[in-house]
């Protein structure tokens, strides 16, 4: 019954700006994501600046901390998508599949022509796109899914 | 056939006519040369996100879209009546379901529907179900009073002048702005008169 959950996905700019964060377990302080994430963001320059060419956009697990694991996906842009997951049984290839996922609406909400880019995401398209793929990756991850809750022990 | 009255023989002359008009479209469509869509809605989206930079409001820039589809229109109907080899509109109505299945299908890709048809006041309204133009976009909330794909009001305004059609034609939903469909309504205003050149009678 060990199914993945995302506790948060986020874009992050050129920088260490963040264009978007979203997280999904309401019972977590999204502040305590905003710092994991920044974290990760070190490891992810370590990780590219290591390899010069043929690299792979998908830079997989990133650190590891007590109670998730953060994968990395950057694109040849230098937007970095970071996925956030709680650390049950991860399946390394499902992870891969929904980096790619992301990476579809990402680009899509690039071309809209109103969107400059690096800057701070607001389309609810995009948001509504982002928790359609997460909730179909990792059911439980429903920020208002109750039974979860009363099920937390399993 | 000739017994049939003359509502009748309308009907019958429409839809045998929206069924060639349809296939006009496709085949026409199928030998034209075509381009990648993406680019086509990028560098239309360009456009109307730059118009919205240097005009900053948001009538401004439907004038200039209308405008530019204006100028296109004027244009565009040699190549249109080149290739699509329709026959003449017998009414105003007809002129609509030419648009709709033969222009918008050779130039856009996709069909539009007829509507709404008014005859004492000479409307119609274009139906539009897949706007390849607004593919990816999302208007902000300054941009809630924009028609974005006003250009193509401008186009058909444009070509039916050159046919001696003076129409008004404008948005009257879109789904960019949440209506449940995207609608132009073309008025015609007045049949515009040859000239009749000086010295001849």
């Amino acid at each position: 019954f060990g199914a993945m959950r995302i506790v948060c996905v986020a874009v992050v700019g050129k920088g260490k700006n963040p264009l978007f964060i979203k997280t999904f377990d309401s019972q977590v302080e999204p502040l305590k994501f905003h710092y994991i994430i920044h974290t990760s963001l070190d490891v992810v320059e370590e990780r590219t600046n290591a390899t010069a060419s043929g690299r792979n956009l998908y830079l997989g697990l990133l650190c590891p901390t007590e109670d998730y694991k953060v994968y990395g996906y950057m694109t040849n842009s230098k937007s970095k998508l970071i996925v956030v997951v709680d650390d049950l049984d991860v399946k390394e290839h499902e992870i891969k599949n929904f980096f790619k996922s992301f990476h579809t609406i990402f680009s899509d909400a690039v071309c809209n022509p109103f969107y400059t880019p690096d800057e701070k995401i607001s389309s609810k398209k995009f948001e509504n796109e982002v928790a359609a793929i997460v909730k179909q990756k990792s059911p439980e991850a429903h920020n208002d899914n109750l039974a979860y809750l009363s099920e937390n022990s399993n | 056939i000739e017994k049939l009255n003359s509502e009748q023989s309308t009907k019958v002359g429409m839809s045998r006519g929206s069924v060639n008009l349809s296939r006009v479209g496709e085949n026409t469509f199928r030998d034209i040369e075509k381009l990648n869509s993406e680019l086509f809605t990028l560098t239309y989206g360009a456009i109307v996100a730059q118009l919205m930079k240097d005009y900053e409001d948001v009538e401004e820039v439907n004038n200039q879209l209308e405008k530019m589809g204006h100028n296109i229109g004027l244009r565009l109907i040699e190549e249109f009546l080149a290739r699509s080899n329709v026959p003449r509109c017998q009414d105003f109505r007809e002129t609509g379901e030419v648009i709709a299945k033969v222009g918008f299908k050779m130039f856009l890709g996709v069909i539009a529907q007829v509507t709404s048809w008014d005859p004492k006041k000479n409307e119609y309204s274009l139906i539009i179900e897949e706007n390849p133009l607004v593919e990816f976009v999302e208007l902000p909330d300054s941009c809630n009073n924009l028609w974005f794909s006003n250009v193509l009001c401008g186009v058909i305004r444009g070509c039916l002048e050159m046919l001696q059609l003076r129409v008004e034609c404008k948005f009257i939903k879109d789904v960019l702005r949440g209506d449940d469909s995207t609608e132009i309504r073309v008025t015609l205003k007045e049949i515009i008169a040859e000239e009749i050149p000086v010295g001849e009678d």
